[in-house]
């Protein structure tokens, strides 16, 4: 089974051999564009690099270093100075500072915060008090250089403090920005102008937006955690390649008009163009069955298989006067919990992206209210499904305005299965409106 | 999803009805791998089930929503075997994988597995603390836990019975502290009480919230987040709570501020307590060949491939939802995998 | 390709009123590709239609043609659009005619307005290329049009009121003359702009009646 991996990180090669120890053919890709042509074929695990001070990972340079000091000079490491500074950095300084204590001379570390949330590391933060090291949390620092000296003036908030050293150690590490190349030729989705994995909840360690696609960045990398979590990518890469996952979307290429929409829209970089079928494609295992595309599709050309109400057949129950559309992730879930069964009719959708505005229009001329129930902003699994659904529900609110129906018949909602009485509220307060 | 996986002879018991048990036995059931799932309580779900929702104006990534449907989904598994009320007495090793006596409800029954998975949870040390300061009926005292309860009720106008408008988070409440055996970071305070806090501003903007904390421990974007919290009505004070009182009503913090001792009242104090190792770790432990750490957590002794005795969760140290999801689901897939490579069970 | 925008909803209800027996064909082409009508847009029709008021008892159906500017794709619908009172074409103001003139005794509702001949620029974003002036100078002019992309199609820009590089017109508008200038800069190309572009002849535009095309090699002798 062959993989790429991308990317120019010096931990490429620990990566690689720990790869072909699985079993498996590592390809290599120096930049973006080799990636995204190995992307269509095989999984692709794009290692991320940075900088970190030489000081802190090459122990030969630190002994040099220390060993042309003068005997009882201290030694400063400044961390949190521009940026915090992640936990990865904490374990190389806690180890750095001692072993400089070690060699009978005072090392001061110097932070906002102490990072010791790593497992281990903790029990190194006493390690190095224990040691001698001086720990110094600052809130304002500022460094002035005199040829071979630096004075550091560090202000706690109560008082302040100068520490005059010939060896100051700027502990900030620098982003690999590069990598930002490779997720965008890659179609990946980033957050907060430049994050690949790291904050969502749908997201474990190492995956990204799109499945079959993986980034470990320089943390991960430098973390004891790296080799379980290149086990459990190692073990998801040969899984998915024997099985199908989960519903996918069909195209119907005889409708399809190939304008592409679908293949933007996709936040999973699912759909490839086929150039034999003149259609787009979709790549089985990649898709999530979230049906954002059925819902953009103007041809009316996608459709999601196993999923009933995307083909059009649903339970239609007009003894209740209201049906609610629920994605299943989240109110849905809600609904299940607090609504009793006989108020609403509840239709789960797979995601709010994946509701059209002519469904809701549909469903106007059958019910007297149509609740559209979606994921909170930022929450979607599918990263902007709930936004796409609100933008939905704003046109067919505006064209009911302009043939003078009441836009407020339909009702839209934000929450998660974590706050259902939200949506038990909602309905409560709607029925007593129309009693 | 299907597969020709199903392995006759796997057959994994899972200790432990919270997450990390119900998101392994669900990743075996896709490879149509049996499971017995053993929960001490009359429910499923542990604590995570009673976390409330933590978005404000927007979702803060705290991971509840991963368990969103995970338990009707357990319920519902025909490869899931539940049992409530139940505990492990014994566990034997045999020629083939392990014989287990269990003990559900009043009835004994003995059972063979291939496999185990330690998911049992932790202790959580707020809640115990609280019982012991004789705080359990306050309502102005609140632990983690009965925050997430609160956040879980929510309502689209209304947090709290009465609008708070002096809260106080304790961090670090029974974590990195040698006199309380924790001499560790429970790594998710931080995180929740940042995004709790900014909820309670959500629903009662006016509100003032203090932080005692030693550090924050920050993990990725969590660092973008705290910038948020850098505005007026938001105070952080570097230092343990020297004593936490009720007085009368209304619980009074004594603390110490740029070396000065300081009195306050609030109107709610919210312990952010720590992720203690549970107590059926020792018991456990001697079951089945694991070692106790010096925090009385569980690790591996031999890698778990050999022993067949897998962890998942926080019964092997402190860890936020989705480190549990992963780690879970990754046993479940090793367990999946290990089934094809070795036709015989070592 | 041709891009068009949906008639606003009362317009459209006017039109059908007197009607009984509606169908709404969409076209599978160019309005597909502009989301103004396409299969999806006459679904949404449909049911917007029938939440009007006085508008309950129409019976309306919908059906997409793949092409309206090809007879044979028109004629596969040819059963619902005889039964039916009237047709609402959500094509392209070719697609109108073309079925009117096939049904020259059927009422045939154009749904669309349509707007220009553009490019995609975005998801759900069209902007104007081209006017089919019929007489392409846009070598001359490094691949801009001043004919469609200038607001007064001057053929010698820019005029006095190009200001920071935007139309005194519409402000929101670069000047196309700017652009064609920085084009022309970036191909080393100045010296074209010292050639003057003559006044055009535009007897080969719209104006003076439909122009026709044949290609010779295949139009039969007599064409319709």
């Amino acid at each position: 089974m062959k993989i790429v991996l991308a990317g120019n990180s010096v931990r490429t090669g620990l990566i690689k051999s720990f790869f072909e120890n699985e079993g498996f053919e590592v390809l290599l890709a120096g930049t973006p564009k080799e990636a995204k042509a190995s992307s269509d074929g095989y999984p692709v695990i794009i290692v991320g690099s940075s900088v970190i001070p030489g000081f802190l990972i090459d122990d030969g340079y630190a002994q040099r270093v220390i060993a042309g000091l003068e005997p009882k000079a201290p030694a400063v490491m400044l961390l949190d100075r521009e940026t915090e500074t992640p936990s990865f950095i904490w374990d190389l300084v806690l180890k750095r500072a001692v072993g400089i204590a070690a060699g009978k001379r005072h090392v001061y570390v110097l932070a906002r915060s102490v990072r010791t949330e790593f497992p281990g590391l903790e029990r190194s933060y006493s390690k190095a008090r224990a040691h001698g090291v001086t720990f110094i949390k600052y809130e304002k620092v500022s460094v002035v250089q005199n040829d071979a000296v630096s004075a550091v003036m560090i202000d706690d908030g109560v008082m302040t403090l100068e520490i005059e050293t010939p060896l100051l150690v700027d502990c900030a590490y620098t982003e690999d920005r590069s990598v930002l190349e490779y997720a965008e030729a890659l179609r990946l989705h980033t957050y907060d102008g430049g994050l690949i994995n790291a904050d969502r909840w749908f997201l474990s360690p190492g995956r990204t937006s799109r499945r079959g696609v993986y980034y470990i960045d320089a943390g991960l990398a430098m973390s004891a955690q790296l080799e379980k979590i290149l086990l459990s990518i190692a073990d998801e890469i040969r899984l998915m390649a024997e099985m199908d996952v989960g519903p996918a979307a069909k195209i119907d290429p005889r409708k399809c008009a190939f304008c592409y929409t679908c293949f933007r829209l996709c936040p999973h970089g699912a759909l490839y163009p086929d150039d034999s079928a003149v259609s787009m494609s979709v790549r089985h295992n990649y898709c999530s069955g979230c049906g954002i595309c059925v819902s953009a599709c103007p041809a009316n050309a996608i459709e999601l298989t196993e999923r009933s109400e995307a083909s059009g057949k649903r339970q239609t129950d007009h003894s209740k006067g209201t049906v609610a559309f629920c994605c299943e992730n989240s109110a849905a879930i809600a609904a299940r919990t607090v609504l009793p069964d006989n108020c609403v009719n509840v239709i789960p959708i797979p995601c709010g992206g994946s509701i059209r505005a002519s469904q809701i229009a549909a469903a106007l001329r059958e019910y007297e209210r149509v609740i559209v129930a979606v994921c909170n902003d930022g929450a979607c699994k599918h990263f902007d499904g709930n936004k796409l659904a609100s933008r939905q529900v704003e046109r067919i609110r505006e064209e009911l305005a302009s043939i003078n129906i009441d836009p407020q018949r339909i009702m839209y909602i934000q929450l998660s299965h974590a706050m259902p009485n939200v949506m038990h509220n909602m309905v409560d307060n709607e029925r007593n409106r129309a009693l | 999803m299907k597969s020709e996986h199903g392995d006759p002879m796997k057959n994994v018991l899972i200790i432990g009805g919270g997450l990390a048990g119900c998101t392994a036995a669900r990743t075996l059931s896709g490879f149509d791998i049996p499971s017995v799932i053993l929960e001490s309580s009359p429910s499923l779900g542990g604590k995570v089930r009673q976390f409330g929702c933590k978005s404000g104006s927007s979702c803060s990534q705290c991971g509840v929503c991963a368990a969103g449907n995970l338990w009707d989904e357990v319920e519902r598994d025909e490869n899931i075997t539940i049992l409530l009320d139940s505990s492990l007495i014994d566990l034997r090793k045999e020629a083939c994988g392990f014989s287990a006596y269990i003990k559900s409800g009043s009835d004994f029954i003995e059972k063979s597995f291939s496999d185990i998975v330690l998911a049992n949870g932790f202790l959580d040390y707020a809640s115990n603390a609280k019982t012991a300061l004789d705080m359990d009926r306050s309502e102005s005292i609140l632990t983690g836990m009965d925050l997430e309860r609160a956040l879980y009720r929510r309502t689209a106008s209304e947090l709290f019975a009465e609008p708070p408008k002096k809260v106080a988070y304790v961090l670090c409440f029974g974590s990195r502290s040698v006199k309380e055996k924790a001499n560790y970071c429970s790594r998710v305070c931080c995180g929740y009480s940042t995004r709790s806090a900014k909820v309670i501003r959500h629903y009662y903007p006016e509100c003032e919230i203090t932080f005692f904390y030693m550090d924050m421990q920050t993990t990725n974007a969590l660092s973008a987040f705290m910038q948020d919290m850098n505005e007026p009505g938001i105070r952080f004070i570097r230092c343990r709570p020297a004593r936490i009182t009720v007085n009368g009503n209304d619980p009074e913090i004594i603390y110490e501020d740029s070396g000065v001792l300081a009195r306050e009242t609030f109107d709610k104090v919210i312990l952010c307590g720590g992720i203690h190792p549970n107590s059926d770790n020792v018991t456990l432990s001697d079951l089945t060949g694991l070692r106790v750490d010096e925090n009385g957590f569980l690790e591996y002794v031999k890698p778990p491939e050999k022993t067949h005795v897998y962890l998942a969760g926080c019964v092997s140290g402190p860890k936020s939802i989705r480190e549990t999801v992963a780690e879970a689901r990754d046993v479940g897939l090793r367990i999946a995998q290990i089934s094809e490579q070795d036709g015989i069970l070592a | 390709m041709i891009v068009a925008e949906r008639k606003p909803l009362n317009d459209i209800i006017q039109m059908v009123r007197p009607y009984k027996k509606l169908l709404i064909a969409a076209c599978g082409t160019c309005v597909t590709v502009c989301m103004a009508g396409g299969e999806k847009e006459a679904l949404e029709l449909s049911s917007l239609l029938g939440l009007a008021d006085g508008l309950e008892d129409k019976e309306i159906i919908v059906r997409t043609i793949q092409r309206q500017c090809d007879r044979e794709f028109i004629l596969e619908s040819d059963e619902d659009i005889r039964a039916a009172d009237a047709v609402i074409s959500m094509g392209c103001g070719a697609g109108v005619q073309f079925i009117a003139e096939l049904y020259p005794s059927k009422r045939i509702i154009p749904a669309l307005n349509t707007k220009f001949i553009g490019v995609n620029r975005d998801v759900g974003y069209w902007t104007e290329m081209c006017q089919g002036c019929g007489n392409c100078l846009l070598d001359r002019t490094a691949g801009i049009c001043p004919v469609s992309r200038c607001s007064k199609s001057i053929f010698n820009g820019p005029c006095g009121g190009s200001s920071g590089g935007r139309c005194e017109i519409d402000p929101d508008l670069e000047c196309a003359w700017q652009l064609i200038y920085e084009r022309l800069k970036v191909q080393d190309r100045l010296d074209t702009l010292t050639e003057t572009i003559p006044p055009r002849d535009w007897s080969s535009n719209r104006d003076g009646g439909p122009r026709r095309v044949r290609k010779s090699s295949v139009s039969p002798e007599v064409g319709k």
